[in-house]
């Protein structure tokens, strides 16, 4: 790395780089990338008074809704421990754009046949992505577990909760971190575990009645000129890549 | 805290700014600010008192899921560590060491954190709380929330966020506690995200 050019205001100092920084500043110096090895640049900013420095990135998050679902679903008909799509259940069930999504996201119907939330960015992110559903029960109890579906794959993570026994209503949550790719898609799914023996059809229908699906960018990569190859993680510190599986 | 300090230098039109406290003073659209008290970029929105901070990159997950270890109480009404290890994510500035979450050093500042867990009945019919634990010391207010479990309805959800100033070698992870009785519980499913607020 190379400082290109850099002046002081006040006790910090702006930094023009041409590749990522690794000097010591004082906090909260800035540097700026230019005349880089890469097809794009960041700001990046100082956090401790050494050589840690941390990229700024734009805001960039959609988001998706269901509300007010009014099709029941007879638990009967689904298969225990299978994953569907949150609005497969019932089939139809309508989605909205959260209107202050910003224009790399958007609502729509890939291979699923129900409603997603796509990534339509042009380069590849992490994004924090969190769902909150709510399911109605019948008059015998019921056990879901319910997730975020990335490319319409089993959720690698989920919740758990139970549907009591007089038409009760309950909320979960769940949320995970994905690194996304352009036309990459999310959905709210849903997996019926277990429910109470009894009862006839009308006991055992429930409503999969309210959703809120978002994602939030948290991280962007720099882009090697040479080969176009993406850099995301640029310390190298830790991290894992977990790839969802489908065990369908 | 208001703009004390300030010292401004031309760009063009713009000004490059440094000073203490949040930005309420007055700058050309476009003007950057540094807050050297935090070390916050912020931007200039409106040309006016209009200032937006810049997100830095800094984050976290940890995560567990099908757990069948259950979490020793021991104690009524007594905050437990919960001890199952975690699966580390993708993460910058962070580090995973068993049940825990590591903040790297040099990564200091506030953090949001946010945990959504299924607690799994064991024994007993009983209220437990779960929340989060900064270096192991007891959940403080505002960290945790509740659910009931019982021998027919085995699993409940609980989650909850928070925002907490951390500085490097922090740790991040979960207690549990039983309200009713001392019944231990399995913590079932658990995700806990960390992110540079």
């Amino acid at each position: 790395m190379a400082i290109v050019s850099q002046i002081s205001v006040g006790d910090i100092l702006y930094y023009q780089v041409d590749d990522i920084p690794t000097h010591t500043a004082p906090k909260g110096s800035v540097a700026l990338m230019s005349e880089s090895i890469y097809d794009n640049g960041f700001t990046y900013i100082n956090n401790d008074g050494g050589t840690t420095w941390l990229k700024c990135i734009c805001q960039s998050k959609g988001g998706i809704s269901l509300t007010n679902a009014t099709n029941t679903v007879d638990f009967g008909s689904l298969t225990p421990t299978s994953w569907y799509a949150f609005n497969a259940v019932p089939t139809g069930a309508s989605w909205a754009l959260k209107p202050s999504s910003t224009s790399e996201w958007a609502l729509t119907t890939q291979d699923t046949g129900t409603d997603d939330l796509t990534y339509t960015g042009s380069t590849t992110m992490r994004a924090i992505v969190s769902q909150t559903v709510t399911l109605r029960g019948g008059t015998r109890w019921m056990n879901f577990e319910t997730g975020v579906s990335y490319n319409f794959t089993v959720p690698l993570n989920w919740n758990e909760a139970y549907t009591g026994q007089n038409d009760e209503t309950v909320s979960q949550a769940s949320h995970h971190i994905l690194e996304m790719n352009t036309n990459d898609y999310l959905l709210s799914a849903l997996s019926p575990i277990n429910r109470q023996g009894g009862g006839g059809v009308n006991s055992r229908q429930f409503l999969a009645k309210h959703a809120q699906l978002t994602a939030v960018r948290i991280d962007e990569p720099l882009i090697l000129q040479s080969s176009a190859t993406t850099l995301i993680d640029e310390t190298f510190e830790s991290g894992d890549f977990n790839k969802f599986v489908d065990s369908s | 805290m208001a703009t004390t300090n300030l010292i401004s230098k031309s760009l063009g039109d713009v000004l490059t700014e440094s000073g203490n406290g949040v930005p309420d003073h007055t700058s050309p659209l476009g003007s950057h600010y540094t807050d050297k008290d935090n070390g916050v970029l912020y931007v200039n929105l409106d040309g006016a008192t209009g200032w937006q901070p810049l997100s830095t990159v800094a984050y976290s997950e940890g995560y567990y899921q099908d757990n069948a270890a259950a979490t020793t109480i021991s104690t009524q009404n007594v905050w437990a560590p919960v001890g199952n290890n975690l699966t580390e994510g993708l993460s910058i500035g962070f580090s995973a060491s068993t049940d825990s979450l590591v903040l790297i050093d040099g990564y200091d500042g506030d953090y949001e954190v946010r945990v959504n867990a299924t607690i799994n009945y064991n024994v007993g019919a009983d209220n437990y709380e779960l929340g989060l634990s900064v270096n192991g010391a007891d959940p403080v207010a505002g960290t945790y929330n509740g659910a009931f479990v019982d021998s027919t309805f085995i699993r409940e959800q609980i989650g909850f966020e928070t925002i907490v100033s951390l500085v490097g070698g922090d740790t991040l992870s979960i207690d549990v506690r039983n309200i009713d009785t001392s019944a231990n519980v399995i913590i079932r499913h658990m995700q806990i995200f960390a992110r540079k607020a």
